[in-house]
Parts: C-alpha cells; sequence; structure tokens
C-alpha cells in the first residue's frame, strides 16, 4: 500500500512539474525541486496517510487481533484436545492397566483353577486305582478262597471215597459180625 | 383217622385175616425200605403216566413167589388207590399198629449181616431196658450200612453203622 501510495505521489509529482513546466515554474533545487509540488506532495501524503491511519489501520489491527483471536482459539482448541486426547490417553492408559490386571487375575484364577482341577483328577485316578485295586484284592482272595474250598472239597470227597474204599475191602463177614456184637455190647453198657 | 392209618389198618386185617401179620410186616418193611432207596422203583410206582395196571405188574413181578399173598396184595392195593409214595408210611403205621394190639414196641434193625438169634434176643434186650417194653425187632439186611447196625423206634434212631462214621467224617472234611 505503502509502495503503492509512493507511486501515486511520484506520479503525481510529475505530473504537478510537467504542469508547472508548461505553465513556466521549474525546480529550484536537488532536494525540492518545487515547493509548491513538494507542499501538495506534502499533503497529498498526509491525507493519504491520515486515511490509511483513520480507516486502514484499524482494520488492519482488527484484521489481526481477528487473526490473532482466530489463533488463539485455534490454539486452546488445540490445547483443549491435547488435554482431551491426555485424559483419553490417561483414561486408556489406567483402562489397561485394569485390564492388564483383570488378564493377571483371570490368568491366576485360571492357573488355580487348572492347578485344582489337576490335583482332583490326580486324587480321583488315585482313588480309582486304589478301589480297583482293592477290588482286585477281594476278587483275588475271594476266588483264592474258593479254590481252596474246591481243593479242600475235593480232598475231602476222594478222601471219603479212598476210606470207603479201604473200608469197604477191610469190612469182611467177621468184622461185620464184629461190628454188630461191639454195637450191641455198646447198648447193653449205656443202661 | 388220617388216610395212611385208614391203609394202614387196612393192611393189617389182610395180614391177620391170612393169619400172617408177622411175616406181612417183616416183608413190607423190607419192600418198603427198598422203595425208599431205589429211585428207579419208586418214579415208577408214583409216576401217574404209568397205567396201574402196569404199575401192579411190576410189584407182582419183583414179589410173586417171594412174598406172601397177603403182602403182594397189600403193596397192589396201596400202588392202585395212588398211595404209593405213602408206602412207606403206610407200613410203618401198620407196624406200629401189630406191635401196639401185642403190647410190643418195634424197633426196625438195619445191619449189613444177619443177626443171630442169640445177637437178636440181646438186642431185644437192651433196646427193652433202653424204652421200658418190649420190643419186636423187624430186621433188615441192608449193605449200605457197610458195617454196624442202625435201630430206629419211633423218631428215635440209635446209628452204629460205618456208614453213619462215614457220613460224619465226610461233614467234617468238607
Amino acid at each position: 500500500m505503502f509502495a503503492q501510495l509512493a507511486i501515486f505521489a511520484a506520479e503525481g509529482g510529475e505530473a504537478v512539474a510537467e504542469a508547472a513546466g508548461e505553465h513556466g515554474h521549474h525546480p529550484n533545487g536537488f532536494w525540492v525541486g518545487d515547493w509548491h509540488e513538494f507542499w501538495w506532495g506534502t499533503a497529498a501524503f498526509t491525507i493519504v496517510f491520515a486515511l490509511f491511519v483513520w480507516k486502514g489501520l484499524p482494520a488492519i489491527r482488527a484484521a489481526y487481533a481477528k487473526r490473532t483471536q482466530r489463533i488463539a482459539d485455534e490454539l486452546a482448541a488445540a490445547e483443549a484436545k491435547k488435554a482431551a486426547a491426555d485424559k483419553e490417553l490417561a483414561e486408556l492408559r489406567a483402562s489397561l492397566g485394569n485390564a492388564d490386571d483383570e488378564s493377571k487375575r483371570i490368568v491366576a484364577d485360571a492357573k488355580q483353577r487348572a492347578a485344582q482341577l489337576k490335583a482332583d483328577l490326580i486324587a480321583r485316578a488315585e482313588a480309582d486305582v486304589t478301589e480297583l485295586k482293592q477290588r482286585a484284592r477281594i476278587e483275588i482272595e475271594a476266588s483264592k478262597g474258593q479254590s481252596l474250598a474246591d481243593l479242600k472239597a475235593e480232598v475231602s470227597r476222594m478222601t471219603v471215597v479212598a476210606t470207603e474204599e479201604i473200608v469197604q475191602n477191610a469190612l469182611t463177614d467177621k468184622v461185620k459180625v464184629d461190628l454188630v456184637e461191639q454195637y450191641i455190647r455198646a447198648l447193653e453198657a449205656s443202661r | 383217622m388220617s388216610a395212611v392209618a385208614n391203609y394202614a389198618d387196612a393192611v393189617y386185617r389182610i395180614a391177620e385175616a391170612e393169619n400172617e401179620v408177622g411175616r406181612v410186616e417183616d416183608e413190607l418193611l423190607q419192600f418198603s425200605q427198598v422203595f425208599e432207596a431205589n429211585e428207579a422203583l419208586r418214579s415208577t410206582l408214583t409216576d401217574p403216566k404209568h397205567a396201574v395196571a402196569q404199575r401192579q405188574q411190576v410189584i407182582e413181578d419183583l414179589l410173586q413167589g417171594k412174598a406172601a399173598p397177603a403182602t403182594v396184595a397189600a403193596v397192589s392195593m396201596i400202588v392202585a388207590a395212588g398211595r404209593a409214595r405213602d408206602l412207606p408210611a403206610i407200613v410203618r403205621a401198620m407196624v406200629d399198629r401189630g406191635a401196639s394190639q401185642r403190647n410190643h414196641t418195634v424197633a426196625e434193625v438195619r445191619t449189613a449181616v444177619p443177626l443171630s438169634p442169640e445177637q437178636s434176643k440181646r438186642l431185644a434186650e437192651a433196646l427193652k431196658k433202653t424204652t421200658g417194653k418190649e420190643v419186636e425187632l423187624k430186621v433188615t439186611i441192608d449193605p449200605n450200612v457197610l458195617g454196624g447196625v442202625v435201630t430206629q423206634i419211633g423218631d428215635t434212631v440209635i446209628d452204629g453203622s460205618i456208614r453213619h462214621r462215614m457220613n460224619k467224617m465226610r461233614e467234617s472234611l468238607s
């Protein structure tokens, strides 16, 4: 804007100089050629500058302020988002921490249950084995007892058969008569 | 009076009519013991599948010429009446009835060998002392006794047989 005003002032000065030249006026020095032109230029500049200060500067300030406010708002929003994100992050970390604890607890619980289940299974298996052993022992004892009873019965039967055979061979008529005699004597002696 | 007692009375009357009470009693006792010991004879005489005539024929085949006609008639009558199963009880009741009439008690004696008259007398005397009554011996030869004597008076049994000792030995071993 300043550059535009300077160009405008320079173009205005040249135009005034050309007009002065046309009307017999000429520059009178190295720095100020023509005081008239100088004053008109200064006035124009002042007016332009005043206009700039009066109208442009507040607009520029307002724009800057608005921009600054927008940036501040954006910064504040970003800060708020950052805070929310931090909070969320903290919550996530906390929940992760809780999840970690929960998972540890679940794993520990699962391990404990597995250990208990294993102990129960081992105990049950041992009980089953003990019961099977006991049952087998009883069956063996029963079988042994039955075998012994069968053997005893068979030995008894064979003994009786052998004894009967021996006795029958020994029972001659004389022995039979003697046995009758013994019976009668025993009966006679009983009274 | 029970059916067994009725049949016993009838048999006794038959024997008494023939005047062969003692013989009939002895023969019936012997037949009764064979009947009890022989499963085939028992099933033949008690099986209703066999006709009565067939069963009577078996009795005649077994006893004809070996026993008194009164004995054969008595057994035949019991079998024809379908009372063969009760034959031992009827015979025992008949013998008891006869002994009772004679004021005696009957001792059924089973031995492996016949008793001499002297042994029979001594045995009857010993049993008289035991029971306090006059005793009639009904002796039968039973090889199953093996040796010794088995005497039964009523419900009392005095068993001095080798068979009894063998059974006791079998029981003690089992």
